[in-house]
């Protein structure tokens, strides 16, 4: 079953507005898919030209809810947030290690407001490192079931 | 094997009678459950992501009689159709289950 002829469809804009949310997709799995996800909307918005307002309409709010489903569980499968999550915690932790160290062990001569705006700034920056930091190891390590994939 | 969820279910099935590109299957699924079922495009192209990646769906050429060649078309594997065929089973024997403690079973005449 096909369901449709052989020449390509003129693209409605909600064809075009769907194909343009498509970039809220994962990259790898929009390259694969987005193509045939457009043009099946496309096919879908035409046959429904004529079941009239409200059709036409559930099949709008059917499309969007499916789509905001994907992005959802697309991202998911990448396992960035949670590397996000484990950068972010990994990188806090630290943070509040160190803060905590400062605090116990106070420096050899008391901390004018100047020191200790050196000291945020350094934490703020310590920080930031921690989650580049914490962000390569994790990508590596999710990384590496993908390579591996690749190379069998 | 744990229950196949809704969406393989009717993806699998739907690509039981013949390869299919994605319309296809959301045309055949609609047409086998009356209706009811309408699976979206992100829902049909993500299962069909898992379902290669697990190697019980592939990518096929298509058949002759395609009007679309630049259609993408999918078919089942030998081990998709087996998996198929073991939650049939097994929805059977639930069936069997349920009939046996007389739920949804046609009242009798008489």
């Amino acid at each position: 079953m096909t369901g449709h002829t052989g020449r390509p469809r003129p693209r409605g804009i909600g064809a075009r507005v769907y194909g343009a949310a498509l970039f809220l997709c994962p990259p790898a799995f929009r390259r694969e898919f987005s193509t045939e996800m457009t043009r099946d909307v496309a096919d879908a918005a035409e046959d429904m030209r004529s079941g009239g307002g409200a059709a036409a309409l559930l099949l709008w709010i059917g499309i969007a809810a499916d789509l905001a489903a994907t992005v959802v569980v697309q991202w998911l499968r990448t396992g960035w947030p949670v590397l996000a999550a484990f950068s972010l915690a990994g990188a806090i932790a630290a943070t509040r290690v160190a803060a905590n160290m400062l605090l116990h062990e106070p420096l050899p001569v008391p901390a004018s407001a100047h020191d200790r705006d050196l000291m945020t700034l350094l934490l703020l920056t310590g920080t930031v490192l921690l989650v580049i930091v914490a962000t390569i190891v994790f990508t590596f390590w999710f990384a590496r079931p993908v390579a591996r994939r690749r190379r069998r | 094997m744990p229950a196949l969820t809704p969406a393989v279910l009717h993806i699998l099935l739907a690509l039981a009678g013949g390869e299919l590109h994605g319309y296809g299957i959301l045309k055949e699924v609609m047409r086998h459950t009356d209706g009811a079922v309408r699976l979206g495009p992100g829902t049909i192209y993500g299962t069909l992501q898992r379902l290669m990646e697990s190697g019980w769906v592939e990518e096929s050429d298509g058949p002759a009689t395609a009007v679309d060649e630049r259609r993408r078309h999918y078919r089942l594997t030998r081990s998709g159709r087996q998996a198929l065929e073991a939650e049939v089973r097994r929805m059977e024997g639930l069936v069997r289950t349920a009939r046996a403690q007389r739920i949804g079973a046609r009242p009798s005449r008489g």
